[in-house]
């Protein structure tokens, strides 16, 4: 253990020489294969974008050994892998005593909680900042006003409530403020799948009542809502309502039908340059505060994909293949780096004592926000669905 | 000299042309790399400034990347487009669409231009050295703090290198005073670079945009035109005894070099079969000084990965008569348009390509990978010599003579192996003894070597070496700069 101990130390170390410009490491760099469970050249289901070109799937090229361009298809984007170490930091927030805010909402005894690792825009999040803690608008709170205050120059505040922002990357877009912050992501990572295939989906769901699809209802009457007011869009098809048989007969399913590919790598970079850009109040901090972020960036990483497999989407089950983490260093040098889940979570509660050490202390403590008055009231009703007829179309 | 190379850390360059942001900028322009170290200087640090002050002053530098422009490989360009959430919250129920969020407004388009290039590295290189040693220092500091270019999607490593001269995939500013004349109906390109106050207007944008104003930091800088480098070749270049090289893609049954002579065998039976009349110089029975066309099998090598095997054929055509041109042409077309079929091997479809097609076959399919001036050269396939010897002390002098018997000059330097020098050119083939006759030729087995020969000046290709050339054993490719590797490696050598 007392090896271990020391062999965790001196990972710490390596990366707080990194993200001080002390050492030639400049980034962490993670290459993985995978295979779909079902077994290689099992279809899998890419990710839908805008449709063009007569497909929803992302295709691209890239070049092979020998110098041809192949095609490819991009099976996670950049932003759904961040998402996936986010969500993964998420559920492991207690055990590395990670600050958060949440954002919950209840209905009827329901709770709708949402975090600053699950909301679209991070800590700078619409629903965070106009949300009200106690009474009172956040921005007008102690952890609120903090945030709002920070600048490139003393990001502090980030680093102390919402440090995973600092990672991913944010862009605080509201107007009116003196400045928008706005800080780059320092880790990437996207999956693709090689040279593949395009499937067609065969699967049809059948309405065993037979109703016809097309056939126009008054919506009241089928969903049972009872009053509603009088509207224009009262009038409805049976599909909207999720009767009839989907997809239509004769639809061409090409679109989405899912890939057979040769193979499906994922590349990750956690650049230590990029985190050596965040200045904070002084020396110490900076060193403990970047490296802290570099753990928990390695902690989302390997908790999101350091298993042996990966789900990403249903009809996407893949299997780990094969990995392999490197140091990167300045002048074309690579260097290899084990590092398990577990050391990764170790090495977060390593860099959070040394942080807490160097004056910034994370608290456990989640800094929970609602929605205000008005937005509470939106909100109801989309989930009521009431109001619904006015907004159709 | 200046140099600065720029590392992509992943397999895409993400960073849209300010003309037409659905498109990337490829090769990303000095201007681009400028900004991104005007983004991590300290401008409270006098020195640092003064060096940015003085960095846009510099004179555009060459740029080498691969592709050299976007134009070299326009199907490598793509633009991501997603749905992204808009961070705004709904004031009435019906703006309330996001099908995910309760209570907020419908997802927004975005777009991401993006370029695959076939190599990582981007380099920036000025003749001259226009910074002191204080100066390169640092901008070596600022270089280090770059973690992205183009899009925080694009991290990098940036460093101050020493670069050689460079030869190929470089654009220069069209003004650049290499004038040649061949020069002059290359195709040009617009590439950003910084101006006298493009400092003072970068850091106007940044508080623009701070400010939430419209300012674009990406749209600054002044176009200068660029064109790919024709260098006038000094010491002149050394012309082999081939003019041109045809070359056709190889389709069918994948098959290792070790069967290059029976597909050159096979190749050159199919164009005697379709010449209109007996040629000299296809089937080669004349005056023994008399021109011949020599018949390749394209090999994949010089690649990590390389494992030699065969991706194209081709035809390496030496000065000849137009009148004979005119019926080797038809022959080799009508050979192309039937195709190669052969109970051993099987049956291959030939396809000739045409030189924008090249661009963008594998490097093997190129006819600048075997063509390129160069003063060195290595061996694909193991050079046959002229004779028989009776013991090995000969060989070195017969390795000379059949170098000469080729038709080039004379190799300041020769290193040669039985075995291929793999750690210089990867997947080239270790032939057998049986493998370096034709096929039902039992002359006995003639000496072969690998070798990896200098010359006093750049000789072009085709380079093709020893009595079996015009089946493709002896096939050489040129290297960029002398590996010191052959020297070292670990085979037995002659003498």
């Amino acid at each position: 253990m007392a090896v271990h101990m020391a062999d965790l130390d001196a990972l710490y170390e390596r990366l707080a020489a990194a993200v001080t410009l002390q050492s030639d490491d400049a980034a962490i760099r993670i290459r993985a294969e995978y295979e779909p469970q079902a077994g290689p050249g099992a279809k899998v289901f890419p990710p839908t974008y805008m449709e063009s070109n007569g497909t929803r799937y992302h295709f691209e090229r890239r070049w092979s050994p020998e110098g041809t361009p192949v095609e490819v298809v991009v099976l996670d984007s950049y932003q759904s892998q961040a998402n996936r170490c986010e969500a993964a930091l998420d559920r492991v927030a207690d055990r590395l005593r990670l600050p958060r805010i949440l954002w919950r909402f209840e209905l009827d005894g329901n709770v709708l909680e949402l975090s600053n690792l699950s909301v679209p825009h991070r800590s700078r999040d619409a629903y965070i900042i106009h949300g009200i803690v106690g009474g009172k608008k956040f921005g007008e709170t102690e952890v609120g006003k903090a945030l709002n205050d920070a600048t490139d120059s003393s990001l502090d505040a980030y680093l102390a409530f919402s440090p995973t922002d600092l990672i991913y990357g944010f862009w605080d877009s509201w107007q009116g403020k003196r400045t928008q912050l706005r800080i780059a992501r320092s880790y990437t990572s996207e999956m693709i799948g090689w040279q593949p295939e395009r499937g067609r989906r065969a699967a049809i769901k059948i309405d065993p009542l037979v109703l016809p699809a097309e056939y126009e209802v008054n919506r009241s009457d089928w969903q049972g809502i009872g009053e509603s007011k009088k509207s224009k869009s009262q009038v409805t098809t049976l599909s909207n309502l999720g009767y009839g048989t989907n997809p239509k007969a004769g639809t061409p399913q090409d679109e989405f039908g899912g890939v057979a590919v040769r193979s499906i790598s994922r590349l990750g970079v956690l650049s230590l340059t990029g985190l050596a850009r965040l200045r904070f109040r002084d020396e110490a901090v900076n060193r403990a505060g970047r490296t802290a972020l570099a753990a928990l960036a390695l902690a989302g990483d390997r908790l999101a994909f350091g298993g042996a497999g990966i789900h990403l989407r249903s009809g996407s089950d893949l299997v780990l293949r094969n990995e392999s983490l490197e140091w990167v260093q300045r002048g074309a040098r690579t260097e290899p780096l084990e590092l398990s889940r577990d050391d990764a979570v170790q090495l977060v509660d390593l860099a959070r004592e040394r942080l807490a050490a160097a004056g910034v202390a994370w608290q456990a403590e989640p800094v929970v926000v609602s929605p205000s008055g008005p937005l509470a009231e939106v909100i109801r009703n989309v989930l009521t669905a009431r109001g619904l007829d006015d907004a159709e179309g | 000299m200046l140099a600065i190379r720029c590392q992509l850390l992943g397999e895409t360059f993400e960073g849209g042309a300010p003309e037409d942001p659905g498109a990337a900028e490829w090769p990303p322009s000095w201007m681009r790399l400028f900004s991104a170290l005007v983004a991590v200087a300290d401008h409270t640090d006098p020195p640092e400034v003064e060096l940015l002050e003085k960095l846009e002053q510099l004179q555009p530098p060459a740029i080498v990347a691969d592709p050299p422009a976007l134009a070299d490989a326009p199907e490598m360009a793509f633009e991501r487009q997603a749905w992204v959430p808009i961070n705004k919250t709904a004031k009435k129920v019906e703006e309330a669409k996001s099908t995910s969020l309760p209570g907020r407004l419908a997802n927004g388009a975005r777009g991401w231009a993006r370029f695959v290039p076939r190599s990582p590295d981007i380099l920036y290189s000025w003749e001259d050295d226009p910074l002191t040693d204080a100066e390169r220092a640092l901008l070596a500091s600022l270089c280090r703090r770059v973690p992205y270019l183009g899009r925080s999607t694009s991290p990098v490593i940036v460093e101050v290198v020493d670069a050689g001269v460079l030869e190929e995939g470089v654009l220069v500013p069209a003004s650049s005073r290499e004038e040649d004349p061949e020069s002059t109906d290359l195709p040009t390109y617009p590439v950003r670079v910084p101006f006298s106050g493009a400092l003072a207007a970068l850091r106007d944008a940044h508080e623009r945009k701070n400010a939430g104003k419209p300012g674009d930091p990406w749209a600054v800088g002044a176009y200068v035109d660029y064109r790919p480098r024709v260098r006038r070749s000094h010491p002149p270049t050394i012309r082999g005894p081939f003019r041109e090289l045809v070359i056709f893609a190889l389709g069918g049954p994948q098959r290792d070099g070790r069967h290059a002579v029976e597909f050159t065998d096979l190749l050159r039976k199919a164009v005697m079969a379709n010449l209109p009349r007996p040629l000299p110089a296809v089937h080669g029975h004349g005056p023994s000084e008399s021109p011949r066309c020599a018949f390749l099998a394209l090999p994949f090598v010089g690649h990590p990965h390389a494992d030699g095997h065969i991706i194209g054929l081709a035809v390496a055509v030496p000065e000849l008569e137009p009148a004979d041109l005119r019926d080797l042409w038809w022959a080799l077309g009508a050979t192309a348009e039937r195709g190669l079929s052969s109970p051993v091997l099987g049956q291959f479809t030939l396809q000739r390509l045409a030189p924008v097609e090249q661009r963008r076959a594998p490097l093997a399919l190129q006819a600048w990978r075997w063509t390129r001036p160069s003063d060195t050269w290595v061996t694909a396939y193991p050079a046959v010599l002229d004779r028989f010897v009776k013991d090995r002390t000969e060989i070195p002098a017969l390795i000379r003579q059949t170098i000469l018997n080729s038709g080039l000059p004379e190799p300041v330097e020769i290193t040669s192996a039985l075995r291929p020098f793999s750690g210089t050119l990867p997947g080239a083939l270790d032939l057998h003894p049986r493998e370096t006759t034709r096929p039902g030729h039992r002359e006995g087995f003639r000496p072969y070597r690998h070798l990896y020969l200098r010359f006093a000046a750049p000789v072009r290709g085709p380079v093709v070496i020893g009595s079996m050339r015009h089946y493709g054993l002896g096939l050489c490719v040129p290297v960029t700069s002398p590996a010191t590797s052959a020297a070292r490696e670990a085979e037995p050598r002659d003498a």
